[in-house]
């Protein structure tokens, strides 16, 4: 008959486990406690080894896909045996699925498994490694195979386990090898306490056990290693971020940009604003030196449309509007919602947007369309004191601009010694759209809007 | 010079049993004590106490003798204090020369005198043991705790005396005044109050018992009320002032306490004199100490009262033990243990006994959802024969496994039964099992049983709850 290999689930923590690659193919004849994948677990990758003899039926989790555990990835039996349907589509969980006792529905094609339902059941049950032969001693004798300890290589229970635990065991239940607690979680958590070597005496399993982490580590010693799954956010940008930086070459330019007199303007504004507003409904909201930053970008961009491009296969995509993104950090991650249509925004609009979408980004409230079609992203980390960086495309973008710290620089007007405020910025292209030339026209527009703010407000 | 393997200053509960441990393991061992082996709890703490509060309950059941049917001709009892401190003193004598042949039968150098940290040299650790230079490759600092001094003017008079003193006086005081109703100040209370003093006890917390379950701070208050003694909660001592042949007590809202002696029982501090001028991390009087009771100083171990984690004889042990096999564990390259402390019991030998372990419900309120089940001694049939009805057994278990969160009885025995629970939690046995298991019919540790039947709702001996 088939029997299922499944997700394993080897922590109270662990939900899901991703299948880094398989070992084996469907046809490969496997014994035994042969290698049939790498998986990845919420603690470590670990080799995910066969309990059974056989044939790979079939493969049903690709390798990379994340899987929730106790979800059956292949199936194992003789060749040419059918496997059941049910679990076929790779949906299908391990565990009895409706929660009632297991198989009282049968689908069409289990109806036709040639082998009855309940043996089905308990091999597919397998929270518990073990061998067939101890399966169907433990199933004869009515005993709970997570009451037997294991003692194969594998951590799998063997026919000779069940058999010692049915003569060692006269007062049932109460198994040498885990506590009560220990076992109830795990009963509840769903976790298997096969294979988990206990603290207490003789690899005695207890709840702490089954727990990440665990107590303080020892001062001076090696502290223990805390583990913290990727947020969706961070699995995605990590993802993108890969590739970008594997695919596109990638140069990038630095330039500084003299902002002493936009940051007079713009106090200028801010204050007339306050002024303004403290007669209606309160100040309105300031505007920042990013806000004059990505207004000068559009204005720049519409002056460089190949650097508001994106490459589509062989093909060059001038794209009609401005959709600017800006990073923006969060809790969850590094997300990038978009301004569209930014062109058609003046400074204090664009000012308004820009706001509402960063407060929206840290509360995770964007809709999808508000974090797609960017034509060029811009990334702000001057308020920590940043001179220059090389931030990563994000593609099918052109470029991306970083945009770093204010800083005071000397500088000679005429014969004296004056203060002035330099803003760096590093523009990373993709030389593949954009060649050095243009790129560095285009930041030296940017440059010059920079530093005759007005030029950005009219 | 010897240079030994592991050097223990201290020869209390702590440094008596890490020297044993560490000589168990083969390590040529040293031990350094400045006073009588055993420590504080063989000599001033634990061990006399009981033997005094033995007297009080002696004295304690020839009164309700009469209730049984045993006619006393002359039933007034006097306690004789010098003999009541003879008796004492001959059992600690006994205890105390038992630790000195436990450690030389164990091959153990014992140093009578100060032992001092010195800094590190070669190897290891070089130390004074009694004026002489020593050496030893890990070091166990088991200096133990001193009673804690508080800055209130009168405490150095005559009479004031602190838990030391008091195990020794020639007379019974017509009144005895006690500061901090903690468990020392509660022993006492029960001890002398049986003596005949008329108690009165002064807590600065809103309860006695404050660290402990409310529901035993409960019990223990009415018990000494009715016994007669006077129980001041909420309120500081101000001073104390001489005035005739009595001391008088000025507490902090204007009040004032008359007494014959006082006992200044407010709780104890790390006696840090061994480390000398070494550089381990000391923090309010207390040598830090991770899980493995090693100090913030490799090699130098720091288990007991000196690290302040638990301030018991048997925490000490356990503590020691610990420490005793990581000196030696590193000596030998093998990997480190923790001592782990969540189950540690503690008791109050009052009559009826209190007694603890595991989490408290005041903690249990904060710690997530929990279940309680009590069962009352005033339904359990052997307390009920023994005239001991007072007294309950209160479980606290997690709601969702049931695992066994803290346990608090009071009754007479308790002080043995408690340790049932705590073997049970260390080998985490929840309600569910606990509820099953057969208890001996009759017996007081029948209720921890039942306790735990009816934190599921199904003690059999009591009625349903609504």
């Amino acid at each position: 008959m088939a029997n299922s290999i499944i997700m394993p689930k080897t922590g109270m923590a662990m939900e899901e486990g991703v299948i880094i690659e398989w070992r084996v193919k469907e046809g490969d004849k496997i014994s035994k406690g042969d290698v049939v994948a790498l998986i990845e677990t919420d603690k470590s990758t670990m080799e995910l080894e066969s309990d059974y003899d056989g044939v790979i039926l079939a493969i049903l989790g690709k390798a990379g896909e994340t899987v929730p555990v106790t979800q059956v990835i292949a199936w194992v039996g003789q060749s040419g045996e059918a496997i059941p349907a049910a679990a076929s589509s790779g949906g299908s969980s391990a565990a009895p699925a409706s929660g009632g006792p297991p198989n009282t529905t049968l689908s069409d094609s289990e109806k036709a498994y040639p082998v009855p339902a309940q043996a089905v059941a308990l091999s597919d049950n397998g929270k518990y490694p073990a061998t067939p032969a101890a399966r169907t001693l433990a199933k004869e004798k009515g005993i709970d195979l997570g009451a037997v300890p294991p003692g194969g290589k594998y951590g799998e229970i063997r026919k000779i386990d069940v058999k010692a635990a049915l003569s060692g065991g006269a007062s049932g239940g109460a198994a040498p090898y885990a506590t009560p607690l220990a076992r109830r979680m795990a009963e509840a958590e769903g976790i298997s306490l096969a294979g988990i070597h206990g603290s207490g005496h003789g690899g005695k399993i207890f709840s702490g056990d089954l727990r990440a982490g665990g107590t303080a580590a020892r001062p001076g010693a090696a502290h223990e290693d805390t583990r913290v799954p990727l947020t969706k956010i961070q699995q995605i940008t990590g993802r993108r971020m890969a590739e970008s930086r594997q695919t596109i070459p990638e140069v990038t330019a630095q330039i500084k940009a003299d902002v002493s007199r936009l940051l007079e303007i713009r106090r200028e504004l801010n204050e007339a604003a306050g002024k303004a507003g403290s007669g209606s409904g309160g100040p309105a909201p300031k505007i920042t030196i990013n806000d004059f930053v990505l207004a000068a970008v559009v204005k720049a961009l519409t002056a460089y449309p190949r650097i508001n491009s994106v490459l589509d296969g062989n093909e060059l995509v001038y794209k009609g509007s401005v959709n600017l993104g800006m990073a923006v950090a969060t809790s969850r991650g590094l997300v990038v919602p978009v301004i569209h249509g930014a062109q058609d925004y003046t400074l204090a609009g664009l000012s308004l947007r820009a706001a509402e979408l960063a407060a929206r980004a840290r509360d995770g409230k964007l809709g999808p369309d508000e974090m797609s079609g960017g034509t060029f992203t811009v990334s702000n980390i001057g308020m920590y004191g940043i001179t220059a960086f090389t931030p990563i495309i994000n593609p099918p973008e052109a470029a991306i601009l970083g945009v770093c710290a204010v800083e005071d620089e000397l500088a000679l007007e005429g014969e004296k010694v004056v203060n002035r405020k330099k803003m760096g910025l590093s523009l990373a292209y993709d030389h593949r759209i954009v060649d050095g030339a243009e790129s560095s026209l285009f930041l030296k527009a940017l440059k010059d809007l920079l530093e005759a703010p007005l030029l950005i407000l009219v | 010079m010897t240079l030994y393997d592991v050097a223990v200053i201290g020869g209390g509960p702590a440094g008596y049993a890490g020297a044993i441990k560490a000589a168990q393991l083969g390590a040529k061992t040293l031990l350094v004590e400045r006073d009588e082996l055993g420590g504080t709890c063989l000599n001033r703490g634990c061990i006399p106490t009981k033997s005094f509060l033995k007297t009080a309950e002696l004295i304690h059941e020839i009164s309700g003798a009469a209730k049984r049917g045993v006619i006393i001709a002359n039933p007034e009892t006097k306690v004789d204090m010098a003999q009541t401190v003879k008796e004492k003193n001959r059992v600690v004598k006994k205890l105390s020369s038992g630790v000195a042949s436990l450690l030389k039968a164990n091959k153990i150098d014992v140093v009578k005198g100060e032992g001092v940290l010195k800094g590190r040299s070669g190897e290891g650790f070089s130390l004074l043991a009694a004026g002489q230079t020593a050496g030893a490759k890990k070091i166990l600092l088991a200096g133990g705790s001193k009673n804690t001094a508080l800055p209130i003017p009168g405490l150095d008079l005559p009479g004031v005396l602190g838990s030391t003193e008091i195990l020794d006086l020639e007379a019974v005081p017509p009144r005895l005044a006690i500061i901090g109703g903690g468990v020392i100040g509660v022993e006492m209370a029960m001890a002398f109050g049986a003596f005949g003093s008329k108690i009165t006890i002064i807590e600065a917390m809103p309860r006695i018992l404050p660290l402990m379950d409310s529901s035993l701070s409960g019990l223990i208050h009415k018990t000494l009320k009715g016994r007669g003694a006077e129980i001041i909660t909420g309120v500081g001592l101000a001073g104390v002032e001489r005035k005739g042949p009595s001391l008088a007590l000025t507490l902090v809202n204007g009040k004032s306490v008359e007494a014959d002696k006082v006992l200044v029982s407010i709780g104890r501090t790390g006696d840090t004199s061994s480390l000398g001028d070494f550089p381990a991390a000391v923090e309010k009087g207390k040598i830090t100490v991770n899980d493995y009771m090693e100090s913030s100083e490799p090699g130098v171990f720091a288990p007991g009262d000196i690290n302040g984690k638990k301030m018991l004889a048997h925490a000490a042990f356990k503590m020691a033990e610990t420490a005793a096999e990581n000196a030696v564990n590193q000596l030998r390259g093998l990997p480190q243990k923790k001592a782990d402390l969540a189950f540690v019991p503690q008791v109050v030998y009052s009559f009826p006994e209190a007694a603890s372990v595991g989490i408290t419900g005041e903690e249990a309120e904060k710690s997530g959802p929990v279940r309680t089940g009590l069962f009352p001694l005033a339904v359990n049939s052997r307390a009920l024969a023994s005239g001991a009805a007072e007294g309950f057994v209160k479980v606290i278990a997690g709601a969702k496994y049931g695992e066994i969160l803290g346990v608090h009885m009071a009754g007479q025995g308790v002080s043995e039964i408690i340790n049932e629970a705590a073997a049970l939690m260390s080998m985490e046995i929840t309600v569910h099992e606990l509820a099953e298991i057969i208890h001996g019919h009759p017996t007081v540790s029948e209720a921890l049983m039942e306790a735990a039947a009816d934190s599921l709702g199904r003690s059999i001996h009591l009625p349903p709850s609504a």
